[in-house]
């Protein structure tokens, strides 16, 4: 995908330095604030300096989809083990990360209930149940279009498997899996005068991601995720424009923002 | 280059033989039959084969008709390559050692054989004087006679050269007292070589100065010899030093003194003398591409007409065998898969086959088609040639035909639907035709892996899987211009795919990592997406419908049904052990099937529900790769050892389950007199069943003691005829009677010898 890139030397950098933390990142500018009130924030306008309300902003990778960090392959997708029957498993779901649909695995050495939930990492919050009685074998899920159906904002999820076997034992696991949208819920947006906020929290700054591009599990790499994130910012009638920014906590940047007229990338 | 140019310029040197029906079973292709035929044997005016996989095949019209005999023991037992494991003391009564599966004796021309000494006994030759007398000789089972035919064999003592290494390669029997045994030595120079003598019939034997002798550093094999009534006499071998050399002895004294020809280059392994006047001796090339060579004397071995490959075809043929039929006149040879005839008594030969003459990989035929035109096609396997078989009235006819050079140059895959076949016609290309194979098109998948397992549902959907890299599946549901591709296990090999009416699509195969291999069940709702896989403890081959619903999944020890398609398997059938192992079913409708367990079927009328054993069986070898009913309810199978064979029904056997074996139902149990009667050795009893049932024929003396059960078996209804041999029973009057579903019935019949 085609984006314009603004470095940190082209940032508008207001005049409220106080202090620089980090060199490399000596234009941007940030304030102390209390906890809980950090990431970055600043003005959406166009190019003659006119307020834009509604934008959608979306936490991007550095690179977009493809993480180049830290990468170690992890040889994830053991089918068989050892034994002849499938042991209770939850598979990494690929691909991973994913902007709309992925395909979950996981595999009941007996007859079970399952439940399998989607949940925020941060809050918690139950999004997605599915509850069912199961054979034994190796399952494939499809979770067509989750994103768009269950307004998914880009954020770090966790998917887990309950399994009460009919013998009574009771199998969990849970695994972690990645929105990435360009399309999706934003993450943040813009108000009217055009100001934003986009938060720390949402930016997945320290979480380790378990990157798989597709059914061909004996691939997935381990990602960490740095402070340094892209942000998306898109409006209907304007170009997007990626911005990259080093985030830490609580520090909350200050940053503006021009939309060209234009459209898409 | 001059030599190859030969070979392939006598390339249409072919006699089309008529495609022989035996015991109901029409063979489709190869014919006769496709394996290696190692030795054989002349009772009369019948000639025997025996080759691999317990392999008997034999002819009493020099060939223009062949008997394919039911293996004699289950393949997969491993095979001892004899020169001389089979003879015949009279065109009915054989005996047959074949080292790793015991020894076997038949009576009734070598159709059935029974199995009368334990595996390993090591005799490694057999031969006859006359219908009564014989020897049999190993070099580690001793030596032994008989003079009832081989019924029973008594051990005698012979030279201790017999016993000292080395293996029997040849025992020549001019009549009952005169007889000469052939020793070779091993590998490496160990063991006793030579040629032994006896002149009254196995008592006192004396060494025959061939002049050839093994030491160190010469090892000698002695292969044929053949010796008439007036003295006159060859014996053919070769010895290995630094090179091979083939020697050709001649005696005028029955053996006294001999005159050696050296051959270079070649290996003996037969020779013929066609009434004494003519003397040919086949043998292959010893170095590579190891050609068949023929060497043809008219003057009793002064002078040699030699051939190199007088044999047309492939390029790569092997000479194993051959016999001289004088009541026909013709020499049978036996070259690589193949049987080649002469008329001329050597000069020329051909291959018999019929107008179906291909090896068969795979078939696949068109469920849902109008009575009369069910379409059919057979492929060959990938390492030969983009050919296949076609017939448009469910496998009665075929006509062979190339797929076009643009659409590819193997075929790995065929299926069939609503008139549209499909092809995997390269490692990442289908193809499908909806003209018969007259025009076919490339559909585009935009895959380049490798494509198998594919199945054709209806004329618009195909399902087809991938690998490696990302296993897939891949799927169309507008005959073939948009494609899904859903993801699978990579650690998996599909073997079948079977899409379903109902949307479903069910796989079959085996999952695999580096250190373990367990057997899958696949099914997915949604091609794909979502799925479920069910693993099983031994690769699944085969996935075979009786209905919508209700289909079976067959491994080599395991059947597994489902009642709801694929939803969950349970197991229908287990296995132990390899004599009893499953290798594939059809079913006529959604009732009436047939299961291949060891090499006779077992049979369900209610869907598999429950199983009966029955003594049908296929005239051919190995497991059944694939087995389907046409919509005449004819049985169309096809075996690993490349036969093909449709069933067509027929006395003696039972026919397909549900089908009546005649037009017209008898409306009464009846059992008729007997034909011809008196009788002297066989005849007939026929008797009517007016429903299934299980029929059951025996044979009483007068005291009322069983002798016979020539039938014990579910038959269906229609009329059965059984032919009855009698040669083991003393003259009298005997009883025989049927019973089937509460019907008697006892008649009786005069044996006069």
């Amino acid at each position: 995908m085609m984006t314009q890139y603004l470095s940190t030397k082209e940032i508008l950098c207001s005049s409220l330095v106080a202090l620089s933390l980090v060199s490399g990142c000596s234009n941007d500018n940030f304030v102390a604030v209390e906890e809980r009130h950090f990431g970055v924030q600043g003005k959406v306008t166009d190019s003659l300096g006119n307020p834009i309300e509604g934008v959608g902003i979306y936490c991007l990778f550095y690179q977009f989809y493809v993480p180049e960090l830290d990468r170690e392959e992890e040889n994830a997708f053991q089918l068989l083990d050892e034994g002849t029957l499938f042991d209770f498993k939850l598979y990494q779901n690929f691909p991973n990360p994913f902007p709309n649909s992925t395909y979950i695995r996981f595999s009941l050495p007996q007859d079970c209930q399952i439940e399998l939930t989607i949940r925020s990492k941060h809050s918690n919050t139950i999004l997605y149940t599915e509850r069912e009685t199961l054979l034994p074998g190796l399952y494939q899920r499809y979770l067509e279009d989750i994103v768009m159906n269950q307004q998914l904002p880009n954020a770090v999820y966790r998917y887990s498997l309950t399994a009460d076997g009919r013998d009574g034992m009771r199998y969990y696991d849970e695994k972690e899996m990645l929105v990435i949208s360009d399309t999706g819920k934003p993450n943040s947006g813009s108000s009217a005068g055009g100001l934003y906020l986009f938060k720390y929290e949402d930016a997945f700054v320290g979480d380790s991601v378990r990157v798989s591009y597709s059914s061909d599990e004996t691939h997935i790499y381990s990602v960490a995720l740095g402070n340094f994130v892209n942000l998306l910012i898109r409006k209907e009638g304007y170009q997007d424009r990626i911005t990259g920014v080093e985030l830490y906590p609580t520090l909350l940047l200050n940053r503006d923002i021009v939309l060209l007229k234009g459209n898409g990338p | 280059m001059k030599t190859i140019l030969l070979i392939f310029l006598l390339l249409s040197s072919v006699s089309l033989v008529a495609a022989q029906s035996e015991g109901g079973w029409t063979w489709i292709s190869p014919y006769p039959q496709g394996n290696i035929l190692y030795a054989s044997c002349v009772a009369g005016n019948k000639v025997f084969f025996w080759g691999e996989q317990s392999t008997i095949v034999s002819t009493t019209d020099g060939g223009d008709t062949f008997i394919m005999s039911p293996p004699y023991a289950p393949s997969g037992d491993g095979a001892w390559v004899g020169y001389q494991p089979i003879a015949f003391a009279d065109s009915l009564t054989g005996y047959l050692t074949d080292i790793p599966k015991g020894e076997f004796r038949t009576t009734d021309g070598g159709v059935h054989w029974t199995q009368v000494v334990s595996p390993y006994s090591n005799i490694e030759i057999v031969t006859f004087a006359n219908s009564q007398i014989g020897w049999k000789f190993g070099g580690g089972g001793g030596s032994y006679k008989t003079t009832n035919a081989g019924l029973t064999w008594s051990y005698f003592n012979t030279p201790f050269q017999f016993n000292q290494g080395g293996f029997f390669s040849h025992v020549y029997a001019l009549d009952q007292n005169r007889l000469w045994v052939l020793k070779s030595g091993y590998q490496g120079v160990t063991g006793v070589s030579g040629v032994w003598h006896s002149s009254n019939g196995g008592t006192d034997w004396q060494q025959v100065n061939t002049g050839l002798v093994m030491d160190s550093t010469v090892r000698i094999s002695n292969v044929d010899l053949k010796i008439n009534a007036s003295g006159l006499g060859m014996a053919i071998g070769y010895t290995y030093s630094d090179s091979i050399r083939s020697f050709i002895l001649r005696t005028t004294d029955f053996g006294f003194s001999w005159v050696r020809t050296v051959v270079p280059g070649v290996v003996l392994r037969s020779l013929l003398t066609i009434n004494d006047s003519i003397w040919v001796v086949y043998g292959n090339q010893s170095a590579s591409p190891h050609h068949p060579i023929q060497m043809r004397s008219i003057d009793f071995g002064s002078s040699w007409d030699f051939a190199l490959d007088p044999f047309p075809g492939p390029y790569y043929n092997y000479f194993y065998t051959a016999e001289y039929v004088p009541s026909e006149q013709v020499i049978l040879a036996c070259v690589s898969r193949s049987i080649y005839r002469s008329r001329d008594l050597g000069l020329t030969y051909s291959k018999l086959t019929n107008n179906s003459d291909m090896i068969v990989s795979e078939f696949a035929i068109d469920p849902k088609a109008a009575n009369g035109e069910q379409l059919v096609v057979a492929i060959s396997p990938t390492y030969t040639i983009p050919d296949y078989l076609l017939s448009d009235d469910g496998g009665r006819t075929w006509v062979r035909r190339a797929i076009p050079t643009n659409i590819g140059n193997q075929i790995f895959e065929v299926s069939i639907a609503d008139g549209v076949i499909a092809m995997i016609t390269g490692n990442s290309t289908l193809a499908k035709s909806t003209d018969k194979g007259s025009t076919w098109t490339r559909l585009s998948i935009g895959y380049s892996g490798i494509m198998r397992a594919l199945d054709v549902l209806d004329s618009t959907t195909i399902v087809v899987t991938g690998y490696p890299g990302s296993m897939k599946l891949f799927s169309t549901s507008d005959g073939g211009a948009q494609w899904i591709s859903t993801p699978l296990v990579n650690r998996s090999w599909f073997n079948e795919l079977r899409a379903l009416p109902s949307g479903q699509v069910l796989g079959c195969g085996m999952l695999y990592d580096t250190t373990s291999v367990s057997g899958m069940l696949f099914a997915t709702t949604d091609r794909g997406f979502n799925w479920h896989i069910i693993e099983v403890s031994r690769e699944v081959g085969h996935i075979v419908m009786s209905s919508a619903t209700t289909g079976f999944a067959v491994s080599t020890y395991e059947v597994y049904r489902t009642s709801n398609a694929g939803e969950n398997w349970a197991l229908n059938r287990s296995s132990s052990n390899y004599s009893t192992a499953f290798s594939n079913l059809a079913f006529s409708d959604s009732l009436h099937g047939l299961l291949r367990e060891s090499y006779y079927f077992v049979e369900t009328s209610n869907g598999g529900t429950s199983w009966q054993n029955t003594q049908f069986y296929v005239p051919s070898w190995g497991p059944i790769k694939r087995m389907a009913y046409n919509n005449r309810g004819e049985l169309l199978v096809l075996t690993e050892s490349a036969g093909f064979l449709r069933y067509t029904g027929g006395t003696g056997t039972l026919p397909n389950p549900h089908q009546p074996s005649s037009n017209t139902t008898p409306e009464l149990f009846e059992l008729s007199q007997n034909y011809p009667n008196p009788f002297n050795p066989s005849t007939s009893i026929t008797f009517d069943l007016p429903r299934r049932s299980h029929a059951k024929l025996i044979v009483y003396d007068l005291l009322g003691r069983e002798v016979s059960t020539p039938v014990d078996e579910i038959r269906g209804p229609g009329r059965h005829q059984v032919r009855f041999q009698a040669t083991h029973l003393a003259s009298g009057v005997y009883l025989y009677r049927v019973t089937a579903d509460g019907f008697v019935q006892t008649r009786k019949m005069v044996l006069q010898k």
